[in-house]
């Protein structure tokens, strides 16, 4: 296994590919705020919905319908995943409603938080320092944005 | 604390919860599998928010506004596949997975240039802790052989 960090060309690609994620996130959330406050939060939920399935529809031939069902408890994950991920969203679009998109999506965007304390508890999985610095600037940051 | 700083707390622990099912889900299904399931839990969870529908004042819907909110979902799931994209072409998820991660970043700069939006220094502080946490939190060592895509 290779662990040295490849500086040549094909490097600079994936990463191009990172920063190209990271952007279209950003401009997701922003989009959302704008529809949020003009419309309501449900309407953009249905919205977002409608932009999300071609997206589904590529990964769904990319995996081939094999793959789709290999396991059944791992589609029951991905559907609860998907019902959460509704919940999530509205929560995040009504806060769009009447707060601003600039606080918002980071203190949503801190979820990894929440998800580290689960691996945590549940699965007994322990954080390695640099985890654990990122655990205390979260809880600081949202201490400082609630106060 | 704030109504909408409640329910972007409680988005964040939601969305914290569908990272936990990401995390136990991955050696069950590969990820362009997961985002197909993850998708159609969605269009379930979708007819569950009918009823807090029709908040504006005539019932319609602006077609600027049809399209933006459409276009949100198109960049969401254009971000998924770019960070899929990352992980094929070599990336190290303990690089990318961070990185994506500050995405929130991208939405404060869009907010406040274009949104007019204004943060009070503790705000500007929170907000570059959390974004930072986030993305520190999401550090993990994690096998190269272990990309289920």
């Amino acid at each position: 296994m290779n662990q040295v960090v490849d500086f040549g060309s094909k490097r600079r690609i994936w990463l191009s590919y990172a920063f190209a994620c990271l952007a279209c996130w950003g401009i997701w959330a922003f989009l959302a705020k704008i529809t949020t406050t003009e419309v309501g939060a449900a309407e953009t939920q249905f919205l977002f919905t409608v932009g999300m399935v071609p997206f589904a529809l590529v990964f769904a031939i990319r995996s081939g319908l094999g793959s789709l069902v290999s396991d059944r408890i791992g589609v029951g994950y991905g559907i609860i995943n998907g019902l959460l991920t509704g919940v999530g969203t509205i929560l995040m679009f009504s806060a769009f409603r009447n707060g601003p998109a600039s606080v918002i999506t980071p203190v949503s965007g801190a979820y990894p938080l929440v998800t580290v304390l689960l691996a945590m508890v549940i699965l007994g999985e322990r954080l390695n320092y640099i985890q654990y610095i990122g655990l205390a600037a979260a809880l600081a940051g949202l201490t400082l944005i609630a106060m | 604390m704030t109504n909408w700083l409640i329910l972007a707390l409680l988005a964040a622990l939601s969305y914290g919860f569908v990272g936990f099912l990401q995390k136990i889900s991955v050696f069950r299904l590969s990820a362009s599998a997961l985002v197909v399931w993850v998708v159609v839990g969605l269009v379930l969870a979708t007819p569950l928010f009918i009823p807090f529908w029709s908040q504006t004042q005539d019932g319609l819907i602006d077609i600027d506004m049809i399209l933006i909110g459409i276009a949100s979902g198109l960049f969401n799931g254009a971000g998924t596949w770019f960070l899929f994209r990352s992980l094929e072409l070599g990336g190290k998820a303990s690089i990318t997975i961070p990185l994506t991660a500050l995405y929130p970043l991208v939405t404060v700069a869009l907010s406040i240039m274009l949104l007019g939006e204004q943060l009070v220094t503790h705000q500007w502080l929170g907000v570059a802790l959390a974004s930072l946490g986030a993305a520190l939190l999401s550090y993990e060592r994690i096998p190269e052989s272990s990309h289920g895509i």
